[in-house]
């Protein structure tokens, strides 16, 4: 067994336990792998096929909690910046952790993105615990685990002695 | 940022304990009290004028009610959205102020 300590409290509590490390390793880079290609695959065929998320915006959100976020994108100007922003963003977000490169920063987004997702659900037609939630939950533990220390370009880019400089790059990258 | 972390700031208390929790009780714990009602779908399930089975979000859109729950499913949203509101502000807080930064 390839151990490693986990020893910390929570809220007064001691928590330590042991865990496999490699097995940490690996599952960490098989997630990453795999949400990566999910935003990649998502974002890069909207920028192939074309893309536009008027009806989204406007019908899909009618009656959520992001209804009022959501409609000034719904046309115009902001219509034209979400149909940029979204393919463009899930693309590097995907891209990102695809080779491991801020995957902090990338995760970041990502979760944002989700955010909507989860919360415009087609009336919540498909519940409240949906994938959605599921790919939001894999961002936040993309983050929590900085995940692009794995086999990620993340774990060359920290070596760097810029980044020994200046080590508040590591909330972005890891 | 070490394996071994004991000093526990407000920020994270707050993070944790309210980010966490709000999320936590718009999804699991509301979730199981409605299953303890028998509520089988977060949305108002009824039927409209036209006697066709529709899913609403309020109970005034049917004429006849057939599943009611008891958190509506925007109530849970914001409770998760702060949630998640709060895990955010934490994470741009941690940032600005090199929180954990060097343990």
């Amino acid at each position: 067994m390839a151990n490693t300590e986990v020893d910390t409290t929570l809220f007064g509590t001691d928590v330590s336990y042991e865990i496999d490390g490699r097995w940490l390793a690996y599952w960490t880079f098989l997630l990453r792998l795999m949400v990566g290609y999910w935003f990649f695959h998502a974002g890069i065929t909207k920028i192939i096929d074309g893309f536009s998320a008027q009806g989204y915006l406007k019908f899909a959100a009618d009656y959520t909690i992001m209804e009022p976020i959501v409609s000034p994108f719904a046309s115009g100007i902001g219509l034209e910046f979400a149909n940029f922003m979204i393919p463009v963003g899930e693309t590097l977000i995907g891209l990102g952790l695809l080779v491991g490169f801020l995957v902090r920063l990338a995760s970041f987004f990502g979760v944002f993105l989700m955010l909507f997702f989860v919360t415009i659900n087609n009336g919540w037609g498909h519940s409240i615990v949906t994938s959605d939630l599921m790919g939001l939950l894999l961002f936040v533990t993309m983050i929590v685990l900085g995940a692009g220390r794995v086999w990620g370009l993340d774990a060359y880019v920290e070596e760097m002695a810029f980044v020994q400089n200046n080590p508040w790059l590591r909330y972005l990258l890891g | 940022m070490a394996t071994n972390t004991n000093g526990m700031t407000l920020a994270d208390q707050i993070a944790m304990g309210i980010g966490g929790g709000l999320f936590l009780i718009g999804t699991v714990g509301i979730g199981l009290l409605e299953l303890l009602a028998g509520n089988m779908n977060p949305m108002v399930v009824g039927t409209n004028a036209d006697g066709e089975t529709v899913n609403v979000i309020a109970e005034g859109a049917v004429e006849t009610v057939q599943n009611a729950p008891l958190v509506p499913p925007n109530y849970r949203a914001y409770l998760l959205t702060f949630g998640l509101v709060i895990l955010g502000v934490y994470a741009i807080y941690a940032f600005a102020t090199q929180q954990h930064l060097y343990e």
